[in-house]
């Protein structure tokens, strides 16, 4: 069964991917009043590796996911990797609906377990996973709408309130905090796309990876670069790295006659972040299914969905732990599943690739 | 409790697998074993509320701050 | 079937498990606290809260303040030890106001109002007060003449800022933003009991100057006022001033603020630090009394317009007077400033900002111009 999504859906698909559970957190404290600068660096320091991932993908020459990896790396190992992205992916599903969960509970249901709203959301995005890629970009195209619609509103009302002087002086304590703050950001949630080069079946063209990865990427990476500058200037820089929710106190400050819009916000998070565990689940269902030399992956979604219940309790439980999830950075995971994996894959795919290429035009 | 929760997971998994048009041994296998792997994880939580979440990791990171420590003082 | 079947029941599942069950509250059994207060936080914290009662409903609904006062170990154990005696649980999320006493203040208010800014059932909107020569509870047991309840009368009058002036009204947002910024010191309204026919009546006059958290002096109504111009903040305010108009002849002239542009800029010349602060203010004149001029001579314009430049010059010298050497808190943030601006300057001076700021010259600037003279541009003339 070949899925096959349009380029202009699966951009959106990959920016709703980054921008996904991203706004809520107060992402690049602490570089401080700096932090557009720790947004620029962190970007340019992920672009290699998403302009990496769309090269894998599109040496590919258009086929779809499985028959592309074994032309490029051979069966085994190619199954190997799979797994261990299973695992990733389906842990980066538990961050979220824990994220989710924990969110709700401080803001809206103080007294709800939070295992009850974790089960509908397993419930939610099970579905979605079942309804496979297609049916994710849609549903991203059709929501992206609100979500931008909500995003350029809530942005025009925080100018209202926000003062640009917080962004002074540029650099104070020099580059160090630009850095820590560009770090933050690569780990969650610049590099997690990493997670969408699984999810993809088959594009349009060969070129089809690059136009869907790196404008989704920017894109993204530019919408969180206004929201999370423009609630600094907001807050103010002291106060920033305080919140736990940096964007939802901004826009609190907003009063629009008795109408509050934190609500509002609170919609772009939840259908950002449900995207983002649905594709995660996605993902790993695929990999697990592809380790094991199926080809449908639709079977395995269910356990997956319902291990996420509890593995959204256990791997973190409280809110304090959300934030240092969302907030540190796992130095190593991060760096094997996000960086040193894909450039070995990419440096294996480009040799193998080129020997084919030469035996093909020796014989 | 937990008498509760492996009750419910066995539920849903023989619930869906009577919705399957059809069953290959294989699917039923892989199928089965994710299902025990997730009740196992629903359970355990609730048998030991503190159970340390596992680090297949952690040895790298100790190794690379022991490499980092010597470093350092050299 | 096969298909219809799980759709069916995990639709019937959401929507059973959707509804919020575990945080319904019956609306009958809460009260809402309007007020919180904090008269003293040593050895006890003594926590004052004003509730209001809702009896009858619809258009017939008749509101009822409350108020209730007890000691506990922090803030929030005595607010809801409150429900007790209250025999209602209460409903904090439309709290407006948040009432500390000076005694409250001079000691520092971290530990008063900690819980506000951490609280997540009060709005950080909530407005902050410094009672003074009053206790937060008398203030609460006063008697408002319009309002149902002091809360509601104090949120009314901090709305009207920009008309009443007289005092800066701050949220609990804006003060956690306040004291935790460099280079600024923070700065609270207050709120006094005046008599107004036999009955005690809160009003919110002037400011109480803050030294880190904890408080060091008052700004009168008008000193306020000069401090709402340097921070140009829009007010309407009045000055009534005494005008020399012909050879030797006074009259007060009001005149209403109508506009105010402030630049306020440090300068680093070799080393020697100032600050310059250029002043463009807009009047328009409210009410001329028996003066005979008209606004039409335009030399008359001219002179109007030296003389307020020159009380605005004085009242503004003792204004940074005041802060500077007096209270010696920078509360127009002009540490803030330099650091944003010269941040190499503020990182040689930066530590000691308190000996610096003490004896930091400012360079002041200030234009006035008389841009509107109400509807008629001649006084009111009367027939001999």
């Amino acid at each position: 069964m070949r899925e096959h999504v349009p380029d202009d859906q699966g951009m959106i698909l990959v920016l709703l991917f980054v921008v996904g559970n991203t706004l809520v957190f107060g992402l690049g404290g602490v570089a401080g009043p700096d932090i557009w600068l720790a947004f620029l660096t962190a970007t340019v320091m992920a672009l290699p590796m998403i302009l990496l991932m769309a090269r894998v993908r599109s040496l590919m020459q258009g086929a779809a996911l499985y028959s592309g990896l074994e032309q490029v790396f051979g069966k085994w190992p190619s199954r190997g990797l799979a797994l261990v992205y299973a695992l990733y992916a389906w842990r980066l599903s538990c961050f979220v609906v824990s994220d989710v969960s924990n969110f709700v509970q401080a803001i809206a249901l103080p007294n709800t377990p939070k295992v009850v709203v974790a089960s509908i959301l397993a419930l939610l995005m099970l579905w979605a996973a079942k309804e496979g890629v297609e049916v994710l970009a849609r549903f991203a195209v059709v929501m992206s709408k609100v979500v931008f619609a909500v995003l350029l509103v809530t942005f025009i009302l925080l100018l209202s309130v926000a003062n640009p002087a917080e962004f002074l002086p540029v650099m104070y304590d020099g580059a160090k905090p630009v850095f820590l703050g560009a770090f933050q950001l690569l780990d969650f949630p610049f590099l997690e796309v990493v997670v969408l080069f699984w999810v993809f079946d088959c594009f349009s063209s060969k070129r089809s990876p690059f136009k869907v990865f790196v404008p989704g990427f920017l894109s993204a990476a530019l919408i969180l670069l206004v929201m999370t500058s423009t609630s600094l200037a907001v807050v103010g820089a002291d106060r920033y790295s305080v919140f736990y929710f940096p964007i939802w106190t901004a826009v609190s400050r907003i009063n629009v006659s008795t109408m509050r819009l934190e609500a509002i916000v609170g919609v772009t998070f939840a259908i950002g972040s449900f995207l983002k565990m649905a594709v995660c689940l996605l993902a790993a269902s695929r990999c697990v299914t592809y380790a094991f030399g199926f080809s449908d992956y639709r079977f395995v979604v269910t356990p997956l969905a319902l291990a996420v219940i509890p593995g959204s309790q256990w791997l973190i439980t409280t809110l304090m732990e959300v934030e240092k999830s969302a907030i540190k950075t796992y130095p190593t995971s991060a760096t094997i599943y996000q960086v040193v994996l894909p450039v070995v894959f990419w440096v294996v795919a480009e040799i193998r690739v080129a020997k084919a290429r030469h035996q093909g035009k020796g014989g | 409790m937990v008498g509760l929760v492996i009750l419910v997971y066995a539920a849903v998994a023989a619930f869906e697998l009577w919705l399957w048009a059809e069953r290959p041994w294989q699917k039923v296998l892989l199928y089965l074993v994710l299902f025990a792997g997730a009740t196992t994880l629903a359970v355990l939580p609730v048998l030991n509320p503190d159970l340390k979440v596992p680090e297949p990791l952690g040895f790298l990171e100790k190794l690379l701050k022991r490499l980092w420590q010597k470093g350092g003082s050299v | 079937m096969r298909r219809g079947f799980p759709r069916l029941l995990s639709l019937l599942l959401v929507t059973a498990l959707l509804t919020g069950c575990w945080d319904h509250i019956e609306i009958e059994a809460l009260e809402f606290a309007f007020g919180l207060g904090v008269d003293q936080v040593e050895p006890d914290y003594v926590v004052v809260v004003e509730m209001v009662k809702t009896s009858g409903g619809g258009q017939q609904a008749e509101v009822e303040p409350l108020v209730l006062a007890t000691k506990g170990k922090s803030v929030s154990a005595a607010g809801r030890s409150l429900s007790n005696p209250a025999g209602l649980r209460a409903f904090w999320p439309h709290a407006y106001v948040f009432l500390m006493s000076e005694q409250v203040a001079r000691e520092g208010i971290v530990p008063a109002v900690e819980n506000i800014v951490r609280s997540r059932y009060i709005r950080s909107t909530v407005w902050v007060f410094i009672t003074k020569d009053c206790t937060a509870e008398e203030v609460f047991k006063s008697k408002p003449p319009a309002a149902n309840s002091v809360s509601e009368h104090l949120n009314a009058i901090a709305l009207m800022q920009e008309t009443i002036s007289g005092f800066i009204p701050l949220q609990v947002w804006q003060l956690s933003q306040a004291f935790a910024a460099e280079g600024i010191a923070a700065i609270l309204p207050t709120v006094k009991l005046v008599h107004e026919q036999g009955d005690l009546v809160p009003i919110v006059e002037g400011t109480a100057v803050f030294k880190g958290d904890r408080m060091v002096g008052w700004l009168d109504g008008h000193e306020s006022d000069i401090l709402c111009l340097l921070k140009g903040i829009i007010q309407r305010c009045y000055f009534v001033i005494d005008t020399k108009v012909g050879e030797n002849e006074f009259f007060p002239i009001t005149y209403e603020l109508v506009g105010n542009r402030v630049e306020i800029k440090p300068q680093d010349k070799d080393g020697k630090l100032s600050v310059s602060i250029a002043l463009d203010l807009h009047f328009s004149v409210e009410e001329m009394g028996r003066a005979p001029y008209s606004f039409r001579d335009e030399a008359f314009a001219r002179s109007v317009q030296a003389q307020l430049a020159t009380a605005f010059t004085h009242w503004i010298r003792e204004f940074l007077s005041k802060t500077q050497q007096e209270y010696n808190a920078d509360i127009l943030g002009f540490g803030q400033l330099v650091r944003r601006k010269e941040p190499q300057v503020w990182r040689r001076l930066g530590e000691n900002w308190d000996v610096h700021f003490r004896d930091l010259p400012v360079d002041l600037e200030v234009k006035c111009k008389v841009t509107m003279a109400g509807l008629s541009s001649e006084p009111l003339r009367v027939r001999e």
